[in-house]
């Protein structure tokens, strides 16, 4: 009961949250220097004011802001595209969202297995040489861009055996494409190391901390497996803050990422998101604006509510 | 009481009676208190765990090392002919260069001199236009004076009948080429550097994007396009010449290295350890003259957004409930406004600059801390001793400092020291958006970026750069985990 | 390259590794037929756009990769043959009157749209009236005021009602349009993009929906589009309907994938994924040491250095333009800060291609003067100096983008405008919008501009420099030069044209020193071998796939 009062509320401030960013992000954008109708080539200024007018540009502020609110809030509906003549909003979202999301499930469920197991090897074989190798890792995870890794597995994983080795194209990964199970694997990698260098790097530091905690020692002394030592006392209390981070990460990572899609053709959102800022296109940032704050809001409020389960201690609300 | 000294058989009578044995110490009073040892405190006792840890200390000092060469190095770099810092300074006569301590190079004038392309006054004209059967390349094909980095000049002897000539030029390295292939399989000839329209042109110069480490096959061929249809005709035949170029240095430059160089004379050229970049400028130059302002990013960024973070999310999680909410909430949306329109506004609003630099990578990272900061809160304050503290009537600050902070220093030290390496690639991306230093201003991260754009071209320019940054960073983080280690008394005598 | 070979030992050592994880990854893939060697024997080509095109509405279609498809779906009253010449499309026949003012069009009894109906008249004086209507808001509506249909420019300003254009279906098949003035290349005009027909009755069906899906787009050219997978692949047909169908030897064109990235669709094209994409410089001697075939065009561009002139501003002096001009060396821009071989050297504002009388127009209108030259220049500024009573030139900035190429270029211009006028010079690099807004608002010193044609004629240059034209960011304004262009746009005789604008070229580029063009833009791209009759445009579809074919049925590999 006091959990579903506590979710109420929460989805009561999440309304309040998103007109919060609604509003913050319709003036940001107008705030930023350019329009939707600014081109290389200046439109005619008769032309100007005529496309201005079909798409209600000329309004005052005030009106737009209020047309838009109420198209959004109550009919659900984020419009056009200024850029790409005719596209829906909601349609960018419904096509390109799975797909974004889907690499990035995949990536983050890679990314926090292989962090996991490679935190816990660290934390307990400390200073030996895997424990210098996942560091290695994290900082090369972390300071060289994904760009790099992206193009060393499509060269590695793809062009070098398709080229070089025979491998047969119509079975082996291709280089870049979007449509097939197989086109799922190289992106997944790429941005999965990210996600393993910060959770393995978390983790290993958590779980040095809780090592050396009283429960632990205390469960020792008892004569503990070694194996139960560490997964029901260690690893439960070590992973606490690493949910914290899981989350944030999940959402981040199924927002798309520009570069992982510009470089293996993938049809997500990441590029949209980049290519409507670039454009100043107004219905496309605030569309996708005010679905990532949607999402990440439900987002947050499972990872306070995990926070209450795996850990007991804390009282959501 | 029994006395431990004793040994474990038993004590005889006679023994026990002897009251020799014991013989009663003079109360000592205050003596009893002194400490033998040196004091140990909190600080010293974490500076001394630390020195024990031999990786760290050599982190340390490698962090230090790097610090001093980015402080004293910009003063030994060599003077330049017009006064231009040596790390800004551009080289166009030796641009994309591998790492050398100095190659030959060829003195030339200041400024390359380019040939006006030679025509035959004698061509004539009114000649019928060749068949596609009949059309010849034009013989004589032959490489005028030097080929140097500058330009290769090559010249023929014009063919009667045609509209022109076009000329292309492939590399000699990768997959085998001969000059045979080239003459007679038109897929070999590679890129199409030039179309000559005039038939009675003789000469061309080539000198677009030449690259001194490989050597070139021209080749040249004669084409005829129909003045009706448009429809071209290529001759079938080619021919072809190979040509390696000469590095060159512009007087003044040599003068620089050698007071008596002359024009024409070949002299050894200057040395860059991580060669040189797409404007010939020296990488490992701007790498040390970047060290400071990344040094000063990197150490002041984190701790800002960290202490906002920590104050931020402490107060969260200790006062929860509705402020907790409104606190968290307005986190949230900070996080899902368009980061790259605030950094436009931020752009438009502060100008370029390292203080706006600070400000934007902050904004962007506290949220974070924030977050993290006040999970690990949310379950400390349900431990005992901030219980206790808080009933005492602890101020909330006082909490947070003497009683949360201290708890959350493990994790403090690791997210402070995780945040570095991305302070110097965003501080690259930011510069993108007009945030970042003022070119041609170096830092870490715009070296690496603007090597990035070619790495596969020219991989030394990128991963030399990139090694010296990934072992810093190494660095950073081992110091980071040993002083986390060093500073949580938990974790005591266990090295 | 990175990656070194790998000897034959190695080899099956990383294939034995390989193949494991191959039978997890055949598990899954649908056996899909479309190596290359399929391609040629089907006469199929896979191309990487780069990017989803913004438009496929003839009317509203305004950038390069919308034109690629739409010139392939559509025809319109003229198209280029295979040489790029002028030729009659879905018109049979052109009859001009006397005065140039009267283009008389029959449309072909054959040509067919791809749903099977006749092309009729109707259907381009839907399109002609679609264009201008002010409710429609087409980009590309001054177009039709370029070439001077009666009454064009009044129905844009909403003065004259859509029906008085002077495009008119006099029955189904004769389509006449009334010109204010002769235009010497509205011929030319006749086979651009928002010339191409429209069907009413599909527009009316779908409103905001038209061409926004495959069914909403019927064209009438040689290719009928099948599939349209958003921001994933496109592929389209030879149409069966088309009136030209025998001379189309391509069954399909698809885009499989949309890399914006070069070096993404550098490896596809490696693979063969791909039989034609674009290449950048960085990946020019990686092709050509693997042997492929690499090519270059021009792609029609031309860049220059645009000053602002306004009052107030420094350039506002005759003086330092005239020495920027001087001092900069397009050989050595072009040899080392661009280093693409195709990049042309610029002194002129209009392109070599442009054509002329006879010849191209260049040829016949020659501009040269001395570049490069730093020790003019700086005489330049000290008499500048010395009438200003100045000891320093002040400082001043150069606005450019926030690509990495663009950020060479920048600093390159850095230290050579340092050097030349002894003064500090900041670079202000800022996002595309950011840019656009400074450009327009004038909070620029200096910056660098480029202009692609809208059509194959010299105008498509020239009038940007006009005082009241809005692509005039520097503030150029010059009567003379007005009246020159504007005399032009008046003249049917491309001989008077062509005299027009030599003397106007040379006003804005050497006596006024307004611009400083540096470089007509090469480009590189990489083409399968075997594939020909690939035409690269400069105005019109580029690339242009219509006359193209696999030559010899079987692989070369």
């Amino acid at each position: 009961m006091r959990l579903l009062r506590f979710i109420l509320q929460r989805l009561f401030l999440a309304v309040i949250t998103l007109l919060t960013l609604f509003t913050l992000t319709f003036f940001l954008m107008r705030a930023v220097p350019g329009d939707p109708l600014m081109r290389t080539k200046e439109i005619p200024e008769e032309t100007r004011r005529n496309l201005e007018q079909r798409y209600g540009l000329d309004k005052p502020l005030h009106q737009q802001y209020f047309l838009q609110l109420s198209r959004i809030f109550i009919h659900g509906d984020f419009g056009t595209s200024f850029r790409t003549v005719g596209r829906e909003v909601n349609d960018i979202i419904r096509e390109q969202f799975p797909v974004s999301a889907g690499v990035g499930i995949v990536s983050v469920l890679i990314g926090v297995t292989t962090g996991i197991a490679l935190g816990i090897i660290a934390a307990l074989y400390r200073n030996s040489v895997i424990d210098r190798f996942a560091m290695f890792l994290c900082v090369a995870g972390i300071s060289l861009p994904s760009f790099l890794f992206a193009f060393i597995f499509q060269y590695s994983l793809a062009v070098y055996p398709l080229t070089q080795l025979g491998f047969n194209p119509d079975t082996w990964l291709r280089p870049a494409g979007w449509g097939e199970p197989r086109d799922f694997i190289m992106p997944s990698i790429t941005l999965s190391l990210g996600i393993i260098a910060s959770i393995t790097r978390m983790l290993k530091s958590q779980m040095i901390e809780v090592g050396f905690s009283e429960y632990v020692k205390t469960a020792k002394a008892k004569g503990v497996s070694l194996a139960r030592l560490v997964v029901m006392h260690q690893i439960r209390n070590a992973i606490l803050p690493i949910i914290s981070i899981i989350f944030p990460i999940l959402v981040f990572t199924m927002s798309g990422s520009l570069i992982i899609e510009g470089v293996f053709g993938i049809p997500g959102l990441g590029r949209a998101y980049m290519t409507s800022i670039q454009n100043s296109d107004y219905n496309v940032i605030m569309g996708l604006t005010v679905f990532f704050g949607g999402f990440l809001i439900i987002m947050n409020l499972i990872t306070d509510i995990l926070y209450g389960v795996i850990d007991p201690r804390i009282r959501v609300g | 009481m029994k006395n431990n000294n004793l040994s474990p058989h038993e004590l005889t009578a006679d023994e026990l009676s002897d009251a020799r044995l014991f013989t009663p110490q003079p109360a000592q009073g205050a003596a009893a208190e002194q400490l033998s040892r040196p004091v140990v405190g909190y600080w010293k006792d974490a500076l001394i765990r630390l020195s024990r840890n031999r990786i760290a200390v050599f982190a340390l000092a490698l962090i230090v090392f790097v610090a001093l060469v980015g402080v004293v190095g910009p003063w030994f770099f060599p003077n330049t002919s017009d006064g231009t810092p040596y790390e800004n300074s551009q080289n166009l006569n030796f641009i994309n260069q591998g790492p050398t301590l100095g190659k030959p190079v060829l003195v030339i004038e200041d400024a390359p001199q380019f040939m006006d392309d030679k025509v035959d006054e004698t061509y004539d004209f009114t000649a019928p236009l060749l068949k596609s059967g009949e059309l010849t390349p034009p013989s004589a094909f032959a490489v005028v004076g030097q080929a140097t980095v500058n330009g290769v000049t090559m010249s023929w002897n014009p063919v009667r009948g045609v509209s022109g000539y076009q000329i292309y030029r492939t590399v000699v390295s990768g997959q085998p080429i001969s000059i045979e292939d080239v003459v007679t399989d038109a897929g070999m000839r590679g890129l199409q550097v030039a179309t000559i329209s005039n038939p009675a042109q003789t000469t061309y110069t080539d000198s677009s994007g030449l690259n001194p480490a490989e050597q070139y096959i021209y080749s040249v061929v004669a084409y005829v396009l129909d003045p009706n249809t448009q429809e071209e005709t290529v001759s079938e035949r080619a021919e072809a010449l190979q040509a390696s170029l000469v590095q060159t240095i512009s007087l003044a430059d040599a003068q620089a290295l050698k007071a008596d160089a002359q024009v024409g004379e070949t002299i050894r050229g200057h040395a860059h350890l991580f060669g040189t970049d797409a404007l010939g400028r020296d990488i490992l130059a701007r790498m040390i003259t970047g060290t400071r302002i990344d040094f000063f990013l990197a150490l002041l960024v984190p701790t800002v957004s960290l202490l906002i973070g920590l104050c931020y999310g402490a107060i969260s999680g200790l006062m929860g409930g509705k402020v907790d909410m409104i606190l968290m909430r307005i986190v949230e949306i900070l996080d899902t406004l368009p980061e790259l329109l605030l950094l436009i506004l931020i752009q438009v609003a502060l100008g370029k600059g390292v203080g706006s630099l600070v400000i934007a990578l902050c904004a962007f990272s506290w949220t974070g801390y924030a977050r993290v900061l006040r999970g690990e809160v949310l379950r400390l304050r349900e431990i005992e001793f901030v219980h206790a503290s808080r009933l005492l009537g602890a101020p909330l600050m006082s909490i947070i400092f003497r009683h949360v902070a201290p708890n959350l220093l493990g994790i403090i030290i690791v997210m402070w020291s995780a945040q570095i390496p991305r302070i110097i690639t965003s501080e690259a991306f930011l510069s993108l958006f007009g945030l970042g230093v003022e070119a041609p201003m170096a830092t870490w991260g715009t070296v690496l970026q603007d090597a990035a754009a070619h790495f596969q071209q020219y991989p030394a320019q990128f991963f030399l750069p990139a090694s010296i940054l990934a072992a810093t960073l190494l660095a950073f983080y081992t110091l980071g985990d040993a002083l986390r280690d060093a500073f949580d008394p938990k974790l005591r005598g266990r090295d | 390259m990175f990656f070194s070979k790998a000897s034959g030992n190695m080899k099956s050592v990383i294939a034995t590794a390989f193949a494991s994880a191959t039978l997890f990854v055949s598990m899954n893939a649908q056996a899909q037929q479309n190596t290359q060697a399929d391609r040629r024997n089907n006469q199929e080509v896979f191309l990487n756009m780069g990017d989803e095109p913004p438009s496929m509405d003839p009317n509203k279609g305004v950038d390069s990769v919308s034109y690629f498809w739409l010139g392939h779906l559509f025809e319109g009253l003229m198209t280029t043959d295979k040489n790029g010449n002028i030729v009659p499309g879905a018109a049979s026949n052109v009859a001009v009157s006397d005065s140039g003012k009267t283009y008389t069009f029959t449309i072909r009894p054959n040509a067919k749209w791809h749903d099977g109906k006749k092309v009729t008249a109707k259907d381009f004086e839907y399109a002609f009236q679609r264009l201008v209507d002010p409710a429609f808001a087409s980009e590309y509506a001054f177009i039709a005021e370029t070439a001077q249909i009666a009454n064009a420019a009044e129905i844009i300003k909403k003065k004259k009602p859509v029906g008085e254009l002077g495009a008119k279906a006099t029955n189904d098949s004769t389509f006449v349009v009334k010109l204010e003035n002769p235009v010497a290349f509205f011929k030319s005009l006749m086979a651009f993009q928002a010339f191409f027909p429209v069907r009413k009755d599909i527009v009316e069906k779908n409103g905001d929906k038209f061409a926004t899906n495959v069914d909403t787009i019927i064209g009438n050219g040689p290719f009928k589009l099948v599939s349209w997978k958003k921001e994933t692949s496109m592929r389209m047909e030879k149409a069966s309907t088309y009136w030209n169908a025998a001379a189309i030897k391509l069954r399909a064109i698809e885009a499989p994938v949309m890399l914006k990235d070069v070096g993404a669709a550098f490896n596809n094209f490696r693979t063969g994924g791909l039989d034609m994409t674009g290449l950048d410089k960085e990946r020019l001697e990686t092709a050509q040491r693997e042997r492929l075939q690499v090519k270059t065009y021009a792609d029609g561009g031309v860049f220059f250095l645009e000053m602002n002139q306004r009052s107030g501003k420094l350039f506002e002096n005759k003086k330092l333009r005239q020495a920027l001009r001087t001092a900069i060396s397009r050989r050595e821009y072009i040899s080392k800060v661009t280093g693409v071989p195709g990049d042309k050297p610029a002194f002129g504002l209009v392109p070599d291609y442009m054509p002329g009388v006879n010849r191209t127009y260049r040829q016949e209108a020659a501009l040269n003067y001395r570049d490069g030259d730093i020790a003019g220049a700086k005489k330049l500024i000290k008499e500048y100096l010395a009438e200003t009573k100045q000891s320093k030139v002040p400082p001043f900035s150069i606005l450019a983008g926030d690509s990495p190429n663009a950020k060479k270029e920048s600093e390159y211009l850095q230290a050579l405008l340092k050097n030349v006028f002894g003064t500090d010079v900041k670079i202000d690099s800022v996002p595309f919008k950011t840019r656009l807004q400074k450009q327009r608002d004038g909070q620029f010193d200096i910056v660098s501009a480029g202009w692609g044609p809208d059509y194959l004629d010299a105008m498509t240059f020239m009038d940007l420099f006009m005082t009241t034209n809005g692509n005039n960011h520097g503030g150029y304004s010059n009567k003379a030069f007005d009246e020159l262009i504007t005399k032009a746009q008046r003249s049917g005789s491309m001989a008077e044209r062509v005299k027009l604008f030599q003397e106007a070229e040379k006003m804005l580029v050497v006596t006024d020193s307004a611009i400083v063009p540096i470089i007509q833009r090469g480009r590189a791209y990489l083409l399968a071998e075997g594939l020909q009759g690939v035409r690269r445009n400069q105005v019109g579809q580029d690339p242009d796939f219509r006359f193209a074919s696999w030559s010899g049925a079987s692989a070369k590999k």
